[in-house]
């Protein structure tokens, strides 16, 4: 099970990956958008997707939508992991492919539980 | 939860904001190390230990603005990412001692955000710089638009400075935002 993390923040990353590989998910870090942008064109074959919102260059939507212009049947689940909460960006996200979001400061159990919830809801 | 009547004056609207930001900086230090700091109002003449950095950001909210400031030692800071990445401190890069504190910030104006702002504007990306001795928090001016405040945790102190800017004319806008509750956090929602 793959999973991509997309953060600028260095401590972020690092803590996500720690919680998922304990869990036995192999992860993938993305520091920026564009970063991410291009592990997709690299491989598609991912299981889920953890995106930051608020980030220098591009914002965690900008780079959602430009993933899927560039993969438009790529159906892997996203869930947005951000400070926001307003319900204008969650309508503006769900129409772009997210579906699940975590505000600041997340636990274990709920980026678990997502991760579950998600994935088997894809099996 | 703080509420504002309607009729709020100015001089409260001030303090009932600094409020909010005094226990974001508490609740969301908490949620780093995993223990309640505790919070001091800054002596007037208090021996400061906090004059290596800074880390600010910045929020536009419906009635104004809201500016965070945390001074620093690299020690203090270290204990503090050591504490959230259970890592030893003497092993962490700097730039991820950086990357906490700034995380620590933006996750302050998240909740103040939510609390207050019903607009789509973000917070500012969080920046650390060297401080300079003009950055002591407790030269600040101490009056209805700065305040700041030391948060104790693990025999280290963080000193926080707040700068508020009211839009008088919103005042109104802030008496409605503030009888709204905040998102709750850490939990999964279904899009």
């Amino acid at each position: 099970m793959r999973i991509v993390i997309i953060d600028d923040s260095t401590m972020v990353r690092m803590e996500l990956r720690e919680i998922f590989e304990s869990e036995g998910y192999e992860v993938i870090e993305a520091s920026c958008g564009e970063e991410a942008v291009s592990i997709f064109r690299r491989t598609e074959d991912v299981d889920m997707i953890y995106c930051d919102y608020n980030m220098p260059d591009m914002d965690g939507l900008e780079t959602i939508e430009k993933i899927t212009m560039e993969h438009p049947h790529m159906d892997t689940p996203i869930v947005l992991i951000t400070t926001e909460s307003s319900p204008e960006l969650k309508a503006k996200s769900k129409t772009l492919g997210v579906r699940g979001w975590i505000v600041k400061p997340y636990t274990k159990e709920a980026l678990l539980q997502a991760t579950e919830y998600f994935t088997r809801t894809e099996e | 939860m703080s509420t504002a009547p309607k009729d709020s004056n100015e001089l409260q609207v001030y303090e009932l904001v600094q409020q909010e930001v005094e226990q974001a900086s508490v609740l969301c230090l908490k949620n780093i190390v995993g223990k309640t700091p505790t919070f001091s109002q800054i002596k007037p003449h208090e021996r400061m230990n906090c004059d290596h950095w800074t880390s600010a950001i910045s929020i536009l909210l419906d009635f104004g603005s809201v500016g965070l400031k945390i001074h620093y030692i690299s020690k203090s800071a270290r204990a503090i990412t050591s504490a959230k990445l259970k890592m030893d401190e003497n092993c962490l890069p700097a730039c991820l001692v950086k990357n906490t504190m700034e995380d620590y910030l933006n996750t302050c104006m998240g909740r103040v955000k939510r609390k207050f702002s019903s607009t789509n504007l973000n917070p500012s990306v969080p920046l650390t710089s060297p401080a300079s001795d003009l950055d002591e928090p407790g030269f600040l001016a101490i009056d209805r638009e700065n305040a700041s405040w030391k948060l104790r945790c693990m025999g280290f102190d963080i000193y926080v400075s707040c700068k508020i800017n009211l839009d008088v004319v919103a005042a109104n806008r802030f008496a409605e935002t503030m009888n709204s509750p905040v998102a709750e956090t850490g939990k999964l929602e279904i899009l």
